[in-house]
């Protein structure tokens, strides 16, 4: 027992060693471009995204299937919504770095804006963080009663985040969905 | 191994006396009051370890008590430092701050509950012996503040936060000794005496490694390379922004 605890510290230890490493090799890796940051923004298609987590979409499904079949079809809604959510997170990561650029611009409108851009983008992809689990136990225990409340309160803010990301890609147009 | 024992001992705590110097040099210690404190009281504990390290057997207790005590200090200065790290990367009151105090909580609890009960099965519950109390503690405190490190490291690259130089570099150096500390301090209850002598030399050899990483990033390391390219407009940047606003306030 002594000797496998040894063991599973030893391995462990070697283990935080490497990710260590690997966290900060990332601090020297070269800087992408702007501009190329800013061309891998996705479009979000979002009237999809709003109809994979539509209540009322649910409901109806469920009145309509026999339950193994609605339960598979909500596994894979589920799981198509995720896409759709770390679509978004990506695009924010992507705000973060373009706000933090511009943070240091000599202009201070420019500086300003950018600095609430990088906040709220960093909300945003918090807020992505904090819902994929949430839906990753929905995929799990599908109808589990884990729509009422927090969940759906996610969705719905989730597809206004989706919304504001299809439209960030060509922001002089307005939204896109 | 005499030689290395002592090249070990006394060469950290030189190169510790170097980045003392140019924090002073360069007011570092203003942005990091606590990591300052720490490597001063590094060097202190070294010249004191090293005066009474030639005193006679029977005063072997007080060195004993000297340990347990800079132990305890040494514990809650990088603990501080954590904090230092954690304020610098995520500025109280930001939008990660209170995300990450509350994972950081968390994460302590779990951690110091599994240590402890590992560490208490290692040393076989028998605290009487010092030898046991210094494995547990500090077994329990390396993989808490490894952790901590880590979750740091995490929260850093998820969030896409820059690093300065000199954060990066003091978190990397805690993160290797942390690691290999880990790695080590368990196997000393199942090694012999002459194994415990090569556990001695590797964690003095990562101290050593982790003074070279501190001094390193203060002198030689550049800063992050920023992104190229043309920065984003201010209208750009403002009908983001109105976007986002509007996503993330309900």
């Amino acid at each position: 027992m002594i000797m496998i605890i040894s063991l599973v510290f030893a391995v462990l230890g070697v283990l935080a060693l490497t990710l260590v490493i690997y966290f900060a090799k990332s601090h020297h890796r070269p800087a992408p471009n702007l501009e190329h940051l800013a061309s891998r923004l996705q479009p979000v298609d979002v009237e999809a995204f709003r109809n994979l987590i539509d209540e009322r979409e649910e409901e109806f499904l469920r009145d309509r299937l026999p339950g193994t079949e609605f339960r598979s079809i909500m596994r894979e809604r589920k799981l198509a919504a995720i896409e759709y959510i770390w679509c978004a997170a990506q695009n924010a990561g992507i705000l973060i770095r373009l706000g933090e650029a511009a943070k240091h611009s000599p202009d201070p409108a420019v500086a300003a804006a950018a600095e609430k851009l990088y906040d709220n983008a960093l909300r945003l992809r918090l807020y992505a963080f904090k819902a994929v689990p949430k839906l990753y136990l929905g995929v799990l225990v599908p109808g589990a009663g884990l729509s009422p409340c927090p969940v759906a309160e996610t969705y719905d803010t989730i597809t206004r985040q989706a919304v504001t990301l299809g439209c960030l890609q060509y922001p002089h147009r307005g939204a896109s969905a | 191994m005499l030689f290395l024992r002592y090249y070990f001992w006394i060469t950290p705590h030189v190169l510790l006396g170097v980045v003392l110097l140019v924090f002073l040099r360069r007011g570092l210690q203003k942005h990091f009051p606590i990591f300052f404190s720490y490597v001063l009281f590094e060097v202190l504990q070294f010249l004191v370890a090293f005066a009474i390290a030639e005193l006679p057997a029977h005063l072997l207790a007080l060195y004993t008590r000297i340990h347990i005590c800079a132990l305890i200090l040494g514990t809650l200065l990088k603990f501080g430092v954590i904090y230092e790290i954690s304020r610098t990367l995520f500025a109280p009151g930001s939008v990660l701050s209170g995300t990450l105090r509350s994972l950081m909580q968390w994460i302590s609890g779990i951690l110091l509950l599994t240590t402890s009960f590992a560490a208490a099965t290692l040393t076989g519950a028998q605290l009487q012996s010092i030898r046991n109390v210094f494995i547990t503690l500090e077994l329990s405190t390396n993989v808490i503040f490894g952790g901590l490190l880590l979750l740091i490291f995490l929260f850093a690259r998820l969030f896409h936060i820059s690093w300065r130089s000199d954060v990066a570099g003091i978190a990397l150096g805690f993160g290797v000794f942390a690691a290999l500390e880990i790695a080590t301090t368990a196997l000393r209850e199942t090694s012999a005496d002459s194994g415990n002598i090569i556990i001695d030399v590797v964690q003095m050899a990562a101290y050593h490694i982790t003074a070279v990483i501190w001094l390193s990033y203060l002198l030689w390391i550049p800063e992050a390379v920023k992104p190229a390219g043309i920065v984003p407009q201010e209208r750009e940047l403002e009908l983001w922004d109105q976007e986002l606003q509007r996503m993330v306030r309900r």
